[in-house]
């Protein structure tokens, strides 16, 4: 299991068992590796010792030099530029050297890089001119500045392409990104899955193109905001855009992912990109049926909507559900798990202590056949056999009652059915193709 | 040639030619000066290349968004004075919206671009003037907040900016309700349409903000923050393909003090013993955007009606397609006049009202 899922996983424990959960980013009393490179960038600073402050760096470092990122990939692609230039100005480091006086650690930041916690330092002169240097016990990884922005990538040398690409990087979701992406219809069958930075520093993907599984490598020269991998036959850059407009994440590190995924693909030996782009389609809770819309868009109502709302895992426990002809039966039930939380919490955190939780599992059988999961997100209860996914969704009404949020209220009669009244089967073979079965509470 | 035609140029050949040559700084701010600073402004011969390659260089996020759109915009000939046509059937009625609560805006009529208005940090802006040489794909107007002020050095530039990709555009057979009396009809509604979404940018001293208008249709997102409801319409009313039709008169939800009574005719809506009359805003008589005319608090207040029903039925319908009686219908009322985020929509259930 991934940390990133361990943590999810976590939360839901916390919310449905009411257990003390370790908040991982938290400040440890005892002094901690990441104290080194605080002490380190302290000192550098104090003495403006700029070799000292390089070798405080993580590389690849994403950096603002003369108003524009660059990704360094060691100290001597920065050994030309003075303590001054590399923070951005005297007065930004004067700031931060100030503000890090009396201090022995940065502030919390992000949930991990790579596995490891992230801390932060910064410095703030005016709105247009801040700076945020972002580390771990691995050293610093990434240097922000407001009044910085992204270079023009030429990666495609088209001017449309680029064009794209360059706003794209603008929108870039690649911190807390987990999600498959598919594509079915424009091309043979593809599929993007994407791992955040705090599984992978700077993210990473696995990724099948028109069929064929590729073993990709991250030049580690590239942006996390426009990330280029390589197979050795080709290059692709993977962008993961926000749309305008839209709120992705409702919490630290928890966030919806973008709904489309773009990859533009260079040819080893050409200097341009293949013509356009290949698109690939959030798959859980927007994409699970990529034949049927009406299908998508019901999962997307019963998922998107009750995973803002309150967990209700407690709730399930015991209950069972049918359908009409005897296909497909799913009951829910406490079960007993053992999570060793030392061995999956970033090094560094003193996590809460392992042992047995108790957790919901789901089990459901289908044409005689039984699979289990555990439904850790209540809402992307997910059972695998084979190729065939199954997908349960829960779906009341969202003027129950039972759904206690402000604007979502019930007429207060007979008319609402409960959330939990009954469950749909999204039933996906591996071409895609889905079934659809209905089954409802068993009382 | 039509008026607004002529003002808009035609200069889109250039609008595809070479990047621009490194400008100085203060050679842009006497460019911009100088188009602000007429009442009927005008870019000054050849040089409308350089006001769009800098036209947010302090917003390099935004003047991407600008450098991409023009392009394929111009190439996909996207030009802002052909929306109406771009939207047909409902030039005369549809209205775009934004939840930005920096620019937002209700609604502005499609007819005549110059009649458009918006709200900026809370004061009302009208399109004043298209700046003569501007392109037709992303017109660029005066904004003040009337006619016969002096300009205010803001500009304003528009362009369409689509739908997200649009792969979940299958072959799904979609129920086909009635094209006739209907705005929603399958043949102009599936597929991309690049004028689904606009974007607004606002320029003053350099700086820019952005604001996206989606046009208000039933696959809008005028509650960008309250996924269910924008969920709920996506699944009732995929495309505009309402599965659900309301057959009956009379509606209550007795809980929240509000009645509804809806027919060919007149739709009216009760709210704590008040009447409001519904007064169609876009779309057919039983679905789609209203605002309320009366003489309460909600008075000219928004709102968007949907009619919803079994779930299990809208499978049945993608097969056999035939009328489903709707059994709930959805009230959603903005909480102010405009439409400015969402914190004070109220989303309202509806029953049919059981004889006695």
């Amino acid at each position: 299991m991934k940390i990133s899922k361990f943590l999810r996983l976590s939360f839901s424990l916390c919310a449905a068992s009411a257990l003390v959960c370790a908040s991982y980013a938290e400040d440890g009393e005892k002094p901690e590796a990441r104290d080194a490179v605080f002490a380190k960038l302290s000192k550098a600073l104090e003495t403006d010792n700029r070799d000292l402050f390089l070798s405080a760096l993580r590389y690849p470092i994403k950096i603002c030099i003369n108003g524009k990122y660059i990704r360094a990939t060691s100290a001597q692609t920065l050994s030309d530029y003075s303590l001054d230039q590399l923070l951005g100005s005297q007065t930004l480091k004067q700031k931060i050297r100030s503000s890090m006086a009396g201090r022995n650690a940065g502030n919390d930041y992000e949930l991990s890089y790579g596995g490891d916690p992230v801390f932060s330092l910064d410095a703030y002169v005016s709105e247009s001119e801040t700076l945020r240097l972002n580390y771990t016990e691995k050293g610093v990884y990434e240097i922000n500045r407001q009044e910085c922005v992204m270079p023009k990538l030429n990666f495609c040398n088209n001017p449309e392409q680029d064009d794209l690409i360059y706003m794209q990087s603008f929108q870039a979701a690649w911190r807390f990104n987990s999600a498959v992406y598919e594509n079915f219809l424009d091309h043979n069958y593809s599929k993007l899955v994407t791992i955040p930075i705090y599984d992978a520093a700077g993210g990473g993907v696995e990724l099948t193109l028109d069929g064929k599984r590729l073993n990709l490598v991250r030049d580690p020269s590239s942006f996390d905001e426009a990330p280029i991998y390589s197979d050795g036959s080709a290059e692709y850059m993977i962008m993961l855009p926000k749309e305008d407009g839209v709120l992705y994440c409702y919490g630290l590190g928890f966030c919806d992912a973008v709904s489309y995924a773009h990859i533009f693909v260079k040819k080893k030996g050409s200097v341009s990109c293949e013509p356009g782009r290949v698109v690939l389609a959030e798959k859980m809770e927007l994409n699970f049926c990529p034949f049927d819309q009406i299908a998508n868009a019901e999962i997307r109502l019963f998922t998107q909507g009750f995973n803002h709302l309150s967990d209700e895992t407690g709730k399930l426990q015991g209950k069972s559900y049918a359908d009409d002809n005897g296909r497909a039966s799913l009951r829910f039930e406490p079960r007993a798990m053992n999570i060793d939380t030392k061995s999956l919490a970033p090094k560094g955190t003193d996590p809460e202590s392992s042992g047995h939780y108790r957790v919901t599992a789901a089990e459901l059988v289908l044409d005689g056949k039984t699979l289990t999961t555990l439904s850790e997100e209540l809402h992307a209860i997910l059972f695998t056999d084979g190729d065939t996914e199954i997908r349960a969704v829960l779906e009341g009404d969202y003027d129950s009652p039972a759904v206690n949020t402000d604007h979502l209220v019930c007429a207060g009669d007979s008319s609402c059915n409960q959330p939990d009244s009954r469950i749909v089967l999204f039933v996906r073979n591996k071409t895609g193709i889905c079934e659809r079965l209905v089954l409802a509470l068993v009382k | 040639m039509n008026k607004s035609a002529r003002l808009y140029g035609f200069a889109l050949a250039s609008a595809l030619s070479a990047a621009a040559q490194p400008v100085m700084a203060d050679e842009i701010d006497d460019l911009f000066t100088a188009i602000t600073s007429e009442y009927v402004a005008q870019i000054p011969k050849g040089e409308t290349r350089k006001v769009y390659d800098n036209f947010c260089p302090k917003n390099p996020d935004i003047q991407s968004m600008i450098d991409y759109y023009v392009r394929i915009n111009a190439r996909d000939k996207n030009h802002m004075d052909e929306l109406t046509k771009r939207l047909p059937g409902e030039q005369n009625v549809t209205n775009y919206v934004s939840s930005n609560y920096m620019m937002f805006s209700r609604s502005f009529p499609l007819k005549d671009w110059n009649y458009n208005s918006i709200v900026w940090d809370g004061e009302p802006m009208k399109f004043y003037s298209v700046i003569g040489g501007s392109w037709r794909v992303a017109p660029i107007f005066n904004v003040a907040p009337d006619r016969q002020a002096k300009p205010t050095g803001r500009l304003l530039m528009t362009f369409a900016i689509g739908d997200t990709y649009n792969l979940l555009d299958t072959d799904t057979p979609l129920y086909q309700t009635d094209c006739k009396n209907d705005n929603f009809c399958n043949d102009y509604l599936k597929g991309f349409n690049p004028f689904r979404k606009v974007l607004m940018i606002v320029r003053e001293n350099g700086m820019c903000i952005k604001s996206v208008y989606h046009a208000n249709r039933v696959d809008n997102e005028y509650t960008e923050n309250d996924v269910i409801s924008r969920n709920e319409l996506r699944l009732f009313a995929p495309h505009g393909n309402f599965r659900f039709e309301i057959m009956q008169k009379d509606w209550a939800n007795d809980s929240q003090g509000i009645k509804g009574s809806f027919t060919y005719d007149l739709n009216t809506l009760t709210i704590n013993g008040v009447r409001y009359k519904m007064i169609p805003a876009n779309g057919p008589w039983n679905k789609s955007m209203w605002y309320l005319k009366g003489a309460g608090e909600y008075d000219q207040k928004w709102l968007y009606m949907y009619p919803i029903g079994n779930i299990d039925d809208i499978y049945v319908s993608s097969t056999h397609p035939k009328h489903h009686r709707a059994d709930k219908v959805v009230v959603t009322i903005f909480g102010s006049r405009t439409i400015a985020g969402n914190e004070m929509v109220r989303r309202y259930v509806l029953y049919p009202v059981k004889e006695k």
